[in-house]
């Protein structure tokens, strides 16, 4: 089957249920070079194969870190965060690296300082859901270091869930 | 040398396009899931559900009647520093073991 011109691609990811032709859609914009990463976000809605392929397209696209190996970030509250324009600048000014880098040069700048010993506190509580976290963190917090924040509570619900699993796992086996 | 046994071929012969998982594990063998099936909807989901799996790569594949028309080498498994995309080499040897169209199209080129 042939590409999905940017237009078509474009209403598919609107309108479409199907997992084939969403699929199509998404592969067709990540490999057109004149796709911006906001026409890439409708994708993240879609749940399994097309959010994947969406957040690995923002993650090449913005040169934003994964959590880790096989943990692209999936959540579209990120991705707005991280696109808007004073969000964008905070990160080209600090440069690539891993989010742990990232989180040291941010504590290594007076101006955030306070605001990223905030963050750290918040990162503490993560036995706290996730969505409170985030709605706290939204009215007091600036939108660069929300975004981080919100990177690094997936990064640990991550580590939790795999832990679990783990648990879960060996738990059933000595059963 | 990447193996693929019969019954993961037979999947692919679906009378309507349907779209399939694809792991690389270990030991070179491919193994494939239809999308949606048992609950697994992304590679996410099927390496949570299959603990024994060891995958090495991921990749997708839209197949009808035993052929596959498309190809996408993006996938989570994948090194993030590679753009996770499959490496050439093993899209090369996977069109060799797998029954794909004419006009396969490869979405991460």
């Amino acid at each position: 089957m042939a590409r999905y011109t940017h237009d078509e691609a474009i209403e598919i990811l609107r309108i479409s249920q199907e997992l084939t032709e969403l699929a199509r859609a998404i592969g067709s914009l990540a490999d057109d070079p004149q796709t911006t990463p906001q026409e890439i976000l409708p994708a993240l809605d879609h749940p399994g194969l097309v959010a994947e392929q969406a957040a690995i397209a923002l993650h090449r696209m913005t040169q934003t870190p994964w959590l880790a190996p096989r943990r692209p970030i999936l959540d579209r509250q990120f991705w707005e965060l991280r696109l808007r324009p004073e969000v964008d600048r905070a990160f080209r000014d600090l440069g690539s690296g891993s989010w742990l880098d990232i989180l040291r040069r941010i504590t290594e700048q007076p101006a955030l300082a306070d605001s990223a010993e905030q963050l750290l506190q918040q990162v503490q509580w993560l036995n706290e859901e996730l969505l409170s976290l985030t709605d706290r963190n939204s009215s007091g917090t600036s939108p660069f270091l929300a975004t981080v924040l919100l990177a690094v509570v997936h990064a640990a619900i991550d580590q939790l869930n795999d832990a679990e699993t783990a648990l879960a796992s060996r738990a059933a086996k000595t059963a | 040398m990447l193996t693929v046994d019969q019954a993961t071929l037979d999947l692919l012969n679906t009378p309507h396009e349907a779209m399939f998982l694809g792991i690389i594990d270990a030991d070179e063998r491919v193994h494939l899931v239809e999308a949606s099936a048992r609950g697994i909807r992304g590679h996410s989901d099927w390496v949570r559900s299959d603990p024994e799996m060891h995958p090495r790569f991921g990749f997708s594949v839209t197949a009808c009647n035993g052929r596959v028309r498309d190809l996408y080498r993006a996938s989570i498994l994948n090194d993030p520093r590679n753009d996770a995309l499959l490496p050439a080499l093993m899209v090369q040897r996977l069109c060799e073991i797998l029954p794909v169209c004419d006009d396969l199209t490869v979405f991460g080129e």
